[in-house]
C-alpha cells in the first residue's frame, strides 16, 4: 500500500484527544524485538536496512586498517535495553529491588566470544557481600526461549558462595540476564576479585535440554559501594526455633540483613527443614521487597545453625525504624507457617 | 551517538536503529492508547498489537514524510496510529458484516452510509492521491473524517467552522472526487 503520511502533517489535533496507555518495559522490549525481526526480514530482500549495514561495514573496515587496530575485545555492544537490572526485575518478581542498582553500578562492557556466541558483561555491583552482574548474550543462531549459563562467578579467597541467575530473551538470538553471587566469607568487604568461567550454555525447551560447550572466561575486580554497618544483636524465639538479627549493612541502592537461626533437631525433622523468611516495613509504612541470598548451616549439638543474608530495596531516607517480621515456613505445598514476634530496629546509619 | 529529543527525527530519517528505539520508548504509550481507544470494542488484542506494529513500521519506512519540529512528531505519530486503527476497525467490521449481516446495530459507532461507500476504496492509493486535489481546508476535513474517523461536529469544533459548513464541504468534496475518480476508472467502488 502506497501510503502518503505527508498528509498527516499539521493536522489540528487537540491535546485532550491524545490519550496514553500504560506500557511496561517488557512490552517495549517485546515491540522492539518484533520490529527488528520484521525489519531484518525486509533487509534480506535488499531493503534500506541491508544497504546501510553494508555501507557501515565498509567504513568500519577502512577505519580499522588506517588505525592499525584489530577488533577490540571490549565491544560496546550496548543492548537496546537500557537498564537490565530493572528490566529483569519487572519481568520476574516485579519487586523493585533493583530500581537503584543501575545508577550505582560500574559499567563493565567486556565481551568474550566462543562458538559464535558472544557474552558481554554489562554492569556489576558489589555491596560488600553480594556481587550482582548484568550480562547480554548475542548468538548468530537463536538459542530458544530458556537459557541457563553453567559456571558461576567465584570469589577468590572464599570457602563458597550462593546465588541465582535469571535470563530473558529480548530478540532473536539476543538475551539479557542477571546473576548474583553471595560469598560466604565476604562480610562488608571493601573489594572483591571474581572469576567467572562459563563453560556451557544450557537450552531448556519443554522437557528437552541441549548443551552448547564453549569457553567464556571473565575476571573482574570490584570495589564495594559505600557501606554503613549497624550491629543489631536482637533475637526472637518460638518453641525451639530462635532467630537473631546480627547486623544490617546499608548501601546506596539497597540494604542487607544478616541473620541467623537455630532450629532444634526435633523441630527441624517435624517441619521438614523449614526456612525462616523475613518481611520488613518501616515506621512510615513503606514495604521493602527483598531477595534471599541463601547462606550456610553448621550442625550443632541440638540441630542446625544457619547464617543467612537477605537484600532489600533501597532504604527510604525518612524512615527511622525497621520492623522485621520473621516467619517460619515449612517447605512444600501446604505452606504451613508460624509468624514470630516482630523485631523493631531503630535505624542507625 | 544516541537518539535524543532533538536529533531523533534526523536519525530516524537516516534509518538509525537507536532512533526507532527512542520512538518506541517515547511514543508507545500514546500509540497504544490511541489504537486501543478505537479497537477495544472489537475485543481483539491481536488486532491492537498488529496496528501498533504497523504504526511503528510506517514511521520507520516513511520517516522522511514527516515535516515539522520534533515536538510536532507527537501529533504526526498520533494521526498515523489513529488512521491505522480506523482502517483496521473498518476492515474488521466489513468482515463481520459479511458474516453477520443481520446485526446492523453492531456497527453503530462508525456507521457507513451508502455515500460513504466511496471511501471504502480509500485504501487504494488513487483515492489518497486524489485528496491532494482538494483545497487545504477540504483536505483536512476529509483526512479527519475518513482517515481519523472523526465526527462532523468534532471537525467543526476543531476548525472553527459550523457543522453545516463541514457537511457542505464534505458533500462538495465528494462530488469533486467522484468526477476526478471517474477519470481513473475506479469503477465499481464508485457506484
Amino acid at each position: 500500500m502506497n501510503n502518503d503520511y505527508r498528509m498527516l502533517n499539521g493536522i489540528k489535533i487537540a491535546e485532550n484527544e491524545m490519550v496514553e496507555a500504560e506500557v511496561t518495559d517488557i512490552e517495549r522490549a517485546a515491540l522492539k524485538r518484533t520490529l527488528r525481526s520484521k525489519l531484518n526480514r525486509r533487509g534480506k530482500k535488499g531493503g534500506h536496512w541491508q544497504r546501510n549495514a553494508a555501507a557501515a561495514a565498509v567504513l568500519l573496515g577502512v577505519g580499522a586498517v588506517a588505525l592499525g587496530l584489530t577488533f577490540p575485545a571490549y565491544a560496546t555492544s550496548v543492548p537496546f535495553v537500557g537498564d537490565i537490572f530493572k528490566l529483569i526485575d519487572k519481568g520476574s518478581s516485579g519487586s523493585g529491588l533493583y530500581d537503584s542498582y543501575k545508577e550505582n553500578s560500574t559499567e563493565i562492557n567486556i565481551s568474550k566470544t566462543s562458538q559464535d556466541v558472544t557474552i558481554t558483561l554489562n554492569d556489576a555491583i558489589f555491596d560488600g557481600k553480594t556481587t550482582t552482574i548484568t550480562f547480554s548474550i548475542k548468538s548468530e543462531t537463536d538459542l530458544g526461549e530458556n537459557l541457563t549459563l553453567k559456571g558461576y562467578p567465584t570469589a577468590q579467597k572464599t570457602s563458597g558462595a550462593s546465588g541465582s541467575q535469571k535470563i530473558i530473551k529480548v530478540d532473536e538470538g539476543r538475551y539479557v540476564g542477571i546473576i548474583t553471587a553471595t560469598s560466604f566469607d565476604h562480610n562488608g568487604a571493601d573489594s572483591i576479585k571474581m572469576n567467572w568461567d562459563i563453560d556451557s550454555i544450557v537450552q531448556m525447551d519443554g522437557d528437552s535440554m541441549r548443551e552448547m560447550k564453549g569457553t567464556w572466561n571473565f575476571a573482574l575486580e570490584l570495589a564495594s559501594t559505600e557501606q554503613t554497618v549497624q550491629l543489631v544483636g536482637e533475637s526472637t524465639e518460638h518453641g525451639e526455633a530462635t532467630l537473631a538479627i546480627e547486623k544490617i549493612i546499608y548501601s546506596p541502592m539497597s540494604f542487607t540483613v544478616y541473620y541467623g537461626y537455630d532450629i532444634s533437631k526435633e523441630v527441624a525433622q517435624e517441619w521438614n527443614d523449614p526456612d525462616i523468611e523475613l518481611s520488613i516495613v518501616d515506621n512510615l509504612g513503606n514495604v521493602y521487597n527483598g531477595q534471599g541470598n541463601g547462606g550456610r548451616g553448621i550442625k550443632e549439638n541440638s540441630g542446625m545453625k544457619w547464617s543467612m543474608t537477605k537484600t532489600f530495596q533501597q532504604l527510604q531516607p525518612d524512615a527511622s525504624e525497621l520492623i522485621i517480621t520473621p516467619t517460619i515456613v515449612k517447605p512444600g505445598e501446604d505452606g504451613q507457617t508460624v509468624v514470630l514476634d516482630e523485631i523493631v530496629i531503630p535505624i542507625k546509619k | 551517538m544516541k537518539a535524543n529529543e532533538t536529533n531523533f527525527v534526523r536519525r530516524l530519517q537516516k534509518h538509525k536503529e537507536d532512533a526507532l528505539d527512542y520512538v518506541v520508548d517515547t511514543y508507545l504509550p500514546l500509540v497504544k492508547g490511541t489504537i486501543a481507544k478505537v479497537l477495544i470494542p472489537l475485543q481483539n488484542n491481536g488486532l491492537i498489537e498488529e496496528c501498533i506494529n504497523d504504526t511503528f513500521l510506517a514511521v520507520w519506512h516513511h520517516g522522511d514524510q514527516f515535516s515539522g519540529a520534533p515536538e510536532d512528531f507527537r501529533k504526526w505519530i498520533y494521526a498515523i496510529a489513529r488512521s491505522k486503527a480506523i482502517d483496521s476497525y473498518r476492515k474488521e467490521m466489513r468482515q463481520r458484516e459479511r458474516i453477520t449481516a443481520e446485526e446492523p446495530d453492531f456497527n453503530a459507532q462508525l456507521t457507513q452510509s451508502a455515500e460513504d461507500e466511496l471511501f471504502l476504496a480509500e485504501e487504494q492509493a488513487e483515492i489518497k492521491g486524489l485528496l491532494n486535489q482538494l483545497e487545504a481546508t477540504d483536505r483536512e476535513i476529509f483526512i479527519m473524517k475518513y482517515m481519523l474517523g472523526m465526527r462532523s461536529d468534532e471537525i467543526a469544533d476543531r476548525l472553527g467552522l459550523t457543522r453545516t459548513a463541514v457537511d457542505n464541504r464534505i458533500f462538495r468534496g465528494k462530488k469533486k472526487l467522484k468526477e476526478k475518480a471517474a477519470h481513473i476508472k475506479l469503477g465499481g467502488n464508485l457506484a
